[in-house]
């Protein structure tokens, strides 16, 4: 088997954000790598830490009130915790790139998209206006944008969500990144919509060959894209594992009690009468509860779980676990089936 | 049981309908030029015409722009109608005046979507869903208090939070809140406008499950709007699907989802995506975006993305026709 180079590896990434009522840790010592060519994607709800993990490794957290606090992020061997604001913007756009939830609020309402696109080329790659125009029209076409040179003159309120986003795909893809990190790329749009924004960056991937950092709540995009995935709750990564793994046979508690609450289409013939719903909340990040962050809401949970925060450990075959019990868990579940 | 409890007198196979929306129609006009003039409409809503049953849970599915929400409202009068009827119990709510429609609004309730926007952030809790106990002249002083009380325990909150205001709750607790308020009248009809697609999804469980456990305990008659049709899924006897403001398909939940006949209800479920990374399935990807309500397309709405659809589907609106007790679809193409 040949061995699988790591893009980034990102090891105790602490990030943290000053607030008048204390120190909210968003980001509390979360490891994992992406191989050359791979989908990892980083799964969790609202707080869990996703969004900020992602704008960590942009370094893109607003500074103050944030602040990485610790850890390293080896983007091809090289801390991108001490590059410089001048170092990154060189690998931001050209290394490394972004797109996101909202692809209204991240195009400029007042140029072409075309000019938006064009303006990356020429800021990245030394091209000049009239090329960099070209290649404009070109990455239009490769997202599937209908007439690409009647659409680079467009702005963006005259294009639909799924336009915007496609146009997004495009300005991020336009300088060849290594990795691109995509955040909630589809959430704000319609799942016929969606379906066609997955299908193209996949399609991408195979053709460009980038490593994707796919971060969503969405359990069934996660499925649909991902070859490994990170859980992360309260600010932690609590399981992490290759996608059928995680999904087939997940260790966590968590994990386990958030695939049973999304109600799932293809159940609808032999529909099940109630989900089954984790109890109580997301914890307030200020005040996060005692040892194993979930051990509130967790039906598994005994004295010991307050005690100290469980280690993230291998389970086997490189499945991640932050459980003391995921063992004992394990086989009562085998019991029970 | 308190006087709340309406389920004992509600009869779920009675076949008279509770609310009949017949060719409901919402256009919203469009302004410009110098004299602001009408130069065009956004056809929100085109047609749609449909029963509910009391007791029943109707889902109204569709994507942005289906009009789903429009019609929602519409038949509560939250916004005017421009055609059609709604008839609740027989009477025609869109031909009320304002102060007959107040004693409608009782009977006919509303859950909004975000639950950040839809509590006023200065009054407490007590008094948001007392108001309407207040305004209808329902109840006061302790009584008030005890029905309040009441309502927190049942929605899964309690009778404590009284006195709190709406930013010491999370999004989950802040929609049980809504629910505890549209139920506070005790209303015979309940629209519930995208009520968990705000939340978090293992919240969102929660409050499904809530909506499930009410509508046993209380017999609610609900319009659950929403875009998620696994969400609808769960919790309706009957499914209605919406494109460009007109209905594609109606159909008992069940058989919606085993058997969909109109090949947008079949791109529209092939497109939800399913955790499970083992199953393999045949995508139907629709091709383009839906079109503008301004001038919507000739005949069949979905013909532009419809994958099956031939010159015929230009020419007329296809009717809703019924194929099975129960399951009506509008396509010339599935007979």
């Amino acid at each position: 088997m040949a061995k699988s180079e790591k893009l980034l590896d990102v090891r105790g990434l602490k990030t943290y954000f000053d607030t008048d009522e204390g120190t909210v840790k968003a980001v509390d010592g979360v490891s994992f790598h992406i191989d050359k060519g791979e989908t990892l994607a980083v799964v969790g709800e609202s707080g869990s830490g996703k969004s900020v993990t992602s704008l960590s490794i942009m370094r893109l957290i607003p500074t103050p009130p944030g602040r990485i606090a610790g850890g390293e992020m080896l983007f091809n061997g090289q801390d991108l915790v001490k590059k410089s604001e001048r170092e990154m913007r060189q690998i931001r756009g050209n290394d490394i790139s972004m797109i996101f939830q909202e692809p209204m609020t991240s195009l400029n309402p007042v140029y072409t998209v075309g000019d938006q696109i064009a303006e990356a080329i020429v800021l990245h790659q030394g091209k000049t206006q009239k090329q960099a125009m070209k290649m404009a029209t070109e990455m239009l076409e490769l997202v599937g944008i209908p007439e690409p040179a009647k659409r680079v003159k467009n702005y963006p309120h005259q294009m639909s969500g799924g336009m915007r986003q496609r146009v997004m795909i495009a300005m991020a893809l336009s300088c060849g990144p290594q990795l691109l990190i995509a955040d909630e790329p589809t959430t704000a749009l319609d799942v016929t919509i969606q379906a066609q924004i997955l299908e193209l960056m996949k399609k991408l991937q195979n053709e460009i060959g980038m490593s994707i950092l796919f971060i969503t709540h969405d359990l069934g995009v996660v499925a649909e894209i991902a070859d490994r995935v990170v859980v992360m709750y309260a600010g932690r990564a609590v399981e992490e594992g290759d996608v059928v793994p995680i999904f087939t046979k997940p260790k966590m508690p968590y994990t386990m009690g958030l695939l049973n609450s999304v109600p799932r289409v293809d159940k609808a013939a032999v529909h099940q009468e109630r989900l089954e719903a984790i109890p109580g909340n997301v914890p307030n990040p200020l005040y996060l509860p005692e040892g194993c962050a979930f051990h509130p809401r967790c039906k598994f949970a005994i004295e010991q779980c307050k005690a100290a925060i469980p280690d993230l450990v291998d389970s086997g075959n490189g499945h991640m676990v932050r459980c003391i019990r995921w063992d004992e868990i394990q086989k009562e579940q085998a019991v029970v089936a | 049981m308190s006087s709340m409890s309406r389920a004992d007198n509600r009869n779920p196979n009675a076949t008279k309908p509770l609310l009949e929306v017949k060719n409901l129609q919402k256009y919203f006009p469009i302004r410009g030029g110098v004299f602001s003039r009408v130069v065009g409409n956004v056809k929100a809503v085109e047609d749609v015409s449909f029963t509910v049953k009391p007791g029943e849970v109707v889902g109204l599915v569709g994507e942005s722009g289906s009009g789903k929400t429009t019609a929602g409202r519409s038949i509560l009068r939250l916004i005017e109608p421009t055609g059609g009827e709604v008839l609740f119990e027989g009477v025609d709510v869109t031909k009320l005046s304002k102060n007959q429609m107040r004693e409608y609004r009782k009977e006919m309730q509303i859950i909004f979507q975000d639950p950040f926007a839809s509590l006023n952030p200065r009054m407490t809790v007590g008094d948001i869903i007392g108001e309407a106990l207040t305004i209808h002249r329902l109840a006061k002083g302790r009584e008030k208090e005890a029905k309040v009380a009441d309502l927190l325990e049942r929605t899964g909150l309690s009778a404590a939070h009284m006195r709190r205001y709406p930013h010491e709750f999370s999004g989950g607790q802040r929609q049980r809140i809504g629910i505890a308020r549209a139920l506070a009248v005790d209303p015979k009809f309940i629209v519930a406008d995208e009520p968990v697609s705000a939340l978090d999804v293992s919240i969102q469980a929660q409050v499904v499950n809530l909506l499930q456990d009410l509508k046993e305990e209380f017999g609610l008659t609900l319009l659950f709007i929403a875009h998620d049709l696994a969400v609808v899924e769960y919790i309706s006897d009957k499914v209605i699907v919406m494109y460009l403001g007109r209905i594609m398909e109606i159909a008992p939940a069940k058989e919606l989802y085993a058997n969909p006949i109109h090949p947008y209800t079949e791109a529209l479920l092939s497109a939800v995506p399913i955790p499970d990374p083992t199953l393999k399935r045949e995508r139907i990807i629709l091709q383009g975006d839906i079109p503008s309500p301004i001038n919507p397309p000739s005949g069949c709405v979905f013909r532009t993305r419809c994958p099956i659809a031939v010159k015929e589907c230009a020419d007329v609106v296809p009717p809703l026709e019924e194929v099975s007790p129960g399951h009506f679809k509008a396509c010339i193409r599935r007979p």
